[in-house]
This record gives C-alpha cells, structure tokens and sequence, in this order.
C-alpha cells in the first residue's frame, strides 16, 4: 500500500463520476489534494471523453422545473435529479433572502452556469453554479446608461452570459445586457467582465438590419450569443455576437442566413450546441428531374468563418406523412446523431439517428402524474424525462427553448 | 505442428523466474520495449515482487492472442473472458489489488490497469460515507473537527 502513489489513486478516483468523487474531499487531507490537481482533472476528462455523455436539459422560458427534456445520472456528474430541480432549489434560497421578489433565470452559459435577476431595489444579479451552489454577486450598473429605461421596466431587457475558456480552463465570464434586442441596426450592450470587474457600454452595428420576433434566449457558445431572427427580406437567420474577439478587443457581429432558404423544409427551424459549434438539422425536399419529391435529412454546424458546413446528408429511412404534426425538439448535444421529434397528435416522442435515417418511436406518455415520461437512453446509467408538451404547443414552436448542458468538469467560477 | 517458440525469462525483484512466451510480453508495453532494445534472454524486473508478477503473467498468458493452427488468429472469446477476469479479480484481496495497479502502471498493460482501477473504484462506490470509505480502505483521516466542517460546508452539494 506504501507504494500506492497518489497518481495512481488519481487513476482510480478519476473514474468516477463527478459528484462522487467531490465527496471524496472529505475522506483525509491526501484525497482532498488529489481530486483538485490539474492531473485528477486532465485524467478525469479524459476517462469520461469516451462515454459522449454529460448532464443536459432543454428549459422552458418559463418553467425551471421539470424542464421540457432532462438527461441526468449519467457517469459524467452522478447527480440523482436533474438541472431543473437543481435550479429550482436555488432559485427557492434567493427567494426566500428577498422575502418573496420575483427571481428569475436569465440566461444559460454553456459552462453549467447561470445569470439570475433579482427584481428587487438591490440592483443585483448573480452568476450561479445552480448544482455546485457557487454564487457571485454582482451590482448593476447604476445610473443606467440613456436607452436603457429604468429598472421598473427591466423586463424588456435581454441578458446573456458568455465564458472564455482556454485548454479546458475556465478564464473569465461577461454578462451582457442588451436594451430591448435592435433598433434598426444598432444594438446598445451594457457588458459586465469579470476580469476587469467592471461594466461598459457598447453600441453594436449590426450589417443588416433584422426583426427578431421572440428573443427568447439566445445560445451561449465560446464567447458568443446566438439568437435566430428574421431578416428584412423575411429570410430566417442567425444573428451571432462574438463578445471575446480577441484581435481587435470589439466586438464582432455576423448574420448567417440558414442554408436552405429556397428548398422546402419540415421542421420549424432549430439549432442545438454541439461540441463548441450550432448545430442545425432538418428534412429537406428537393425536387427532382421528374418532377418528383425527394426528401434528404441534412445536418450542419455553423462554422465560426460564418458559413454552414454539411456534416451529413442522407434519405430518411421512415416518412413522416399525413398530417405533418412533428416537432423538433432537440439533438443529444453530446451523441449528435440523436435527434428527437415531439408529435403533437399523438402525444408522442421519436427519436432517430440522424446519421442513418432510422426511427425509434419512444413508448406514449405513461401517465406519471405530472405528465413526465422517462426514456432509457445509450447511456445505461443516464435517463431522460420528457415533460408532456401537449399545453405547450406554442411554447415549442416559438422556439422558447433553450438547452442547458452542464460541461465535462465542475468549473469553479473565475474571481477577480 | 508446434513452431519454435521464442521464449523470455522474467525475473521479480526477489528472484523468482518466469519462463513465458514472447507473445505474452508484448502485452506490456514496457517490457516489449525492453526486449525490443536489449535482446537478453532473461529480464530483471526490480520493482515487481514475484507474488504479483505471476499474477500479471497469469493475466497476460489469458489475454495474448492465441495463434491457433492453421494460422487463424482468435483471442479468447469475450464473454468467456470478461468472466475470467470477473474470477480474477474477486479471488483477491485489496493489498495485492494496489500492488497489481501499481505494477501494470509500471509495465504498462492498459487493460489490466483498468480492471483493477475499476475495481478498487466499484469497492469505494458500494461505500455509503466518507467514513465507510477509511474504514474500507484503511485510511486514517487527518482533518481536525473544524477543518472537515469546513469541507463538508465548501461540498455540500455532493453529500445531498
């Protein structure tokens, strides 16, 4: 046992999913030491590279919990419940410090954590680790800068929170918040860096001008936000900020029509994270020399240049007919191949492997009261729940959904 | 018919020998390398005992791929073996565990690294508490009171 040295404990240790091996902290000094050194960190990325799998959710813009989808329990985090309940539990404690105000969640990073607004006269918001329960508080800037309104109508801002990671580190975080998403094509930020610890303003020039129907919230990627908008020639597009442009210290808009504009598509137009980059999936028809449809299941990922690369092209192996009443709900931000279809009819979930074009139709809802259904998924520890969409219908097809996915390692949140 | 063989002699710190095949080296990275490099018949290995040395010879022997004749090539089947191993592990106390994890870090044998990583990890998992851990493990916690509270404050998440 002498000869057990602590790299080979990391070795075991390592193996473990995250929850667990945070409790070894408590087990003597020695764990303690292990289970924080960059070595336990690089093994454990690397033993839970091979699984593809952590923790996410699909939220809802106004239920915490259940979220729309759930995936938890798996190897990466061990946690027994999911996001939703994590943040609803949070959300109760700062409740309950401001007697009662409405606390609200405001934006998700793609680092596992979260911005929360306070309506209060605090003036206060706060980056959070909803699982973690690691919170920093941060003062609004006061006064408000002209545009902004006052605080009585902070409802109609739009916050977004990006991170910056370099070498799997967590570096630094900015809230941004945006004074009722675009006036023409300028875009006033208030932008709080927690490198700096201060706020600024920024006014943005968009190169078009664009009508964003529901903000709703935009994805965190890298840095950047992405929201999906329309442009003035009614075209769908996305409207990406990059707030860590790194060359010039500005910030760097771009607007990327969606790349199958003039085809006719099946689905509501979506976009899922995957692996640092936009995913966007959907059945499109083309039609061919005969005058006949063909239907292709294409996949792209936004590339930060600002073009859509196509990562795979293939013919559905099933045909959703009739009365097309499919919605797309989202793609496993982890396997990538797993898209899942929500079918308002039948009030039931589908999946398909968007690489072979195969169908997987999940079990109807099993009357759980609350209208949850869990679903085993490749993962054999990992579960997902599916919160009944039936009274949602509307809530889905406005795209008021936004995935959460937590990340390979619990960061903890970078201080000045 | 059988070919020649070649065969290597291994040799633990205390001087137990093991006459095995080639094919059985080459299981561990670390020593085809030395076999590689330094065409000796017989090898010293001074950081492994010969008590776990035959067990890693044991392994190995189970795992090489078996060149049948005919010159088809088949490992043993993977049920058949995953059961082996099952068998392997579970005949053999924590103690001699570390010392076969250190020796396959030494020599370099992945997949026996990590069966006994796993299971060291599946005995620590069945644990209901930190506490049940130390006694399990035989480890003496060296926190005074205040500073494990503090741990404990720092983590609470994960004791939920």
């Amino acid at each position: 046992m002498d000869s057990f040295t602590e790299d080979l404990w990391a070795m075991v240790l390592a193996r473990l999913p995250i929850k667990i091996s945070t409790g070894f902290k408590l087990v003597c000094k020695q764990w303690k030491s292990i289970v924080e050194s960059p070595f336990f960190k690089n093994l454990f990325i690397s033993a839970h590279q091979k699984s593809h799998s952590s923790t996410w959710s699909l939220m809802s813009r106004f239920y915490v919990d259940p979220e729309i989808v759930g995936h938890y329990q798996c190897d990466t985090w061990g946690l027994d419940r999911s996001l939703g309940s994590f943040i609803k539990s949070f959300l109760a404690d700062k409740q309950q410090k401001y007697k009662y105000q409405q606390v609200s969640v405001e934006a998700y990073s793609d680092v596992g954590l979260i911005l929360i607004h306070v309506a209060s006269s605090d003036r206060v918001i706060y980056v959070a680790n909803p699982v973690s329960r690691e919170c920093v508080e941060i003062l609004i800037h006061d006064p408000l800068p002209t545009g902004f309104g006052t605080y009585e109508y902070s409802f109609l801002w739009q916050w977004g929170l990006v991170t910056r990671t370099v070498n799997g580190v967590l570096l630094g975080y900015k809230v941004i918040l945006i004074d009722k998403l675009l006036r023409d094509t300028k875009l006033n930020c208030l932008i709080y860096s927690s490198e700096t610890g201060l706020w600024s303003l920024e006014t943005l020039h968009l190169p078009h001008s664009l009508f964003i129907r529901h903000p709703g919230y935009p994805i965190s990627l890298n840095g950047s936000l992405h929201w999906l908008g329309m442009s003035t020639e009614h075209h769908k597009v996305v409207l990406s900020i990059d707030f860590y442009t790194t060359s010039t210290g500005s910030v760097q808009c771009r607007v990327t029509p969606f790349p199958d504009l003039e085809k006719i598509t099946m689905f509501t137009r979506f976009c899922t994270p995957f692996q640092g980059f936009l995913m966007y999936m959907n059945i499109v028809s083309v039609t061919k020399v005969d005058g006949s449809l063909d239907n292709k299941l294409c996949v792209w990922r936004l590339m930060s240049e600002g073009y859509w690369q196509l990562m795979s092209e293939t013919s559905p192996a099933f045909t959703l007919t009739d009365n097309f009443d499919y919605l797309p709900v989202t793609v496993n931000p982890f396997d990538a191949k797993t898209a899942y279809l929500w079918s308002m009819k039948q009030e039931r979930l589908l999946s398909f492997d968007v690489y072979n074009g195969k169908l997987v139709i999940h079990n109807q809802c099993e009357g759980s009261g609350d209208g949850r259904t869990v679903i085993p998924v490749n993962d054999p520890r990992a579960m997902i729940f599916f919160k009944r969409l039936l009274e949602r219908v509307s809530v889905v097809g406005e795209n008021y959904f936004i995935p959460f996915v937590l990340p390979q390692w619990l960061h903890r949140i970078p201080k000045r | 018919m059988e070919n020649e063989k070649k065969m290597i002699t291994l040799k633990s710190s205390d001087d137990v020998t093991f006459e095995v095949e080639e094919a059985v080296v080459l299981e561990s990275q670390f020593l085809s390398h030395l076999v590689q490099d330094c065409p000796a018949p017989e090898h010293k290995i001074k950081e492994v005992t010969g008590k776990i040395l035959s067990k890693v010879v044991e392994y190995c022997e189970k795992h090489v791929v078996v060149v049948v004749d005919g010159g088809d090539s088949s490992s043993s089947s993977g049920d058949d073996l995953k059961k082996w191993d099952d068998k392997f592990i579970k005949e053999m106390d924590l103690s001699t565990v570390y010392d076969l994890i250190a020796a396959a870090n030494y020599l370099n044998i992945q997949a026996l690294l990590d069966l006994m990583c796993q299971r060291v990890a599946d005995v620590i998992t069945a644990c209901k508490d930190h506490k049940e851990i130390r006694e399990t493990l035989g480890i003496v916690s060296d926190y005074t009171a205040e500073e494990e509270a503090e741990v404990l404050k720092e983590n609470e998440w994960a004791f939920d």
